[in-house]
């Protein structure tokens, strides 16, 4: 009854009604169906774990919470997304005038707009290849805490440096990635 | 410059996404479609719109995506493979009046689907009543029935 050649038995009615079936297209599209549930569920499972941003895994500090200089940041952010640097300046770093000098690389700043810093430093100012921004500090002796809101403005990797203006000159360096 | 990369960015991974999830998902308007649906549209918008809310930005968008739905459609008429691959291809499901299991069960397609569809179409009560059923590149079943037209020119 069948008119194309090949395996009658198993191919459904084929002389009354005219489907335009393709069994290995359907039966190879199923199989990557499958295999794609499977990445998608391996893509999820990397984002709750932190691989893209806002997770455990993405949760870094560089430098010593205890010691003069830290900064808690984002491994994986993204562009143009909300994000936060935490840094914490130790205590007895201000200078003569009883102000913290923190500063941070020219290069880090190009790639990010900065939304917020809490609290509102006194000024910043272009020192080369740093951007220092200036603290008056209430209590010299406890740890400056410093929060900066900002929004990559590149994707990719970004490399940051920062540290503080003081003899002892501690510094510290991170590094994120911007997904698209 | 961007905003026709965000558009064509979406434009691709909507259709690969909605290729991989299978023509089940979005085929038949049930609730949880309507609200998958929703959930698309404003996250996509979200992200094409972004902080630019400018008439430009807007045409842009548009234009993109028109544009770029005439592009698919050319590819698929000029290239069957391409059709193939983003449209899909039919299924017999039920084969003379025999339900092809396995093929449902892939297809994630089961008899109660195709009894709605016979039900709508048809106003038929039973499988039995079934002659064929097809899972159409839409995701949607068509049913032919038995008896009817059945016998009238058709080959034996």
């Amino acid at each position: 009854m069948d008119s194309s050649g090949g395996n009658q038995g198993t191919r459904p009615g084929r002389a009354e009604i005219e489907v335009e079936e393709d069994p290995r297209y359907v039966a190879a599209m199923w199989r990557a169906e499958r295999v794609a549930w499977v990445g998608m569920a391996l893509i999820l499972l990397a984002a709750l774990v932190g691989l893209f941003g806002n997770g455990p895994v993405s949760r870094r500090t560089a430098g010593d919470p205890e010691g003069p200089l830290s900064i808690a940041y984002e491994r994986f952010i993204r562009h143009d997304a909300p994000a936060v640097l935490k840094i914490r300046v130790g205590p007895d770093l201000a200078d003569a005038g009883g102000r913290v000098r923190l500063w941070v690389n020219r290069a880090y700043l190009g790639g990010v707009r900065i939304e917020r810093i809490t609290p509102e430093p006194e000024r910043a100012e272009a020192a080369g290849d740093r951007i220092v921004f200036i603290f008056p500090a209430a209590e010299p002796s406890q740890p400056l805490l410093v929060r900066m809101e900002f929004q990559s403005e590149s994707i990719g990797s970004i490399r940051g440096a920062a540290g503080v203006e003081a003899p002892a000159a501690p510094r510290v360096e991170f590094s994120q990635f911007a997904y698209p | 410059m961007d905003s026709v990369l965000r558009v064509l960015a979406i434009y691709a991974f909507l259709v690969v996404v909605f290729r991989l999830a299978g023509s089940r998902t979005l085929s038949e308007m049930t609730t949880f479609d309507l609200l998958l649906l929703l959930i698309i549209s404003e996250t996509t918008s979200q992200f094409l719109v972004g902080q630019d809310a400018s008439m430009t930005n807007a045409f842009l968008l548009i234009l993109t995506f028109v544009t770029a739905d005439i592009g698919l459609s050319l590819l698929m008429q000029r290239s069957r493979a391409a059709n193939r691959m983003i449209d899909g291809a039919p299924v017999i499901i039920v084969d003379r009046g025999r339900p092809l299991k396995d093929r449902m069960a892939r297809a994630r397609v089961d008899e109660q689907d195709i009894l709605e569809s016979a039900r709508i179409a048809h106003g038929l009560a039973r499988m039995d009543q079934v002659r064929y059923a097809v899972l159409e590149r839409s995701g949607k079943i068509s049913v032919i029935p038995a008896a009817t037209a059945w016998g009238t020119g058709g080959p034996s």
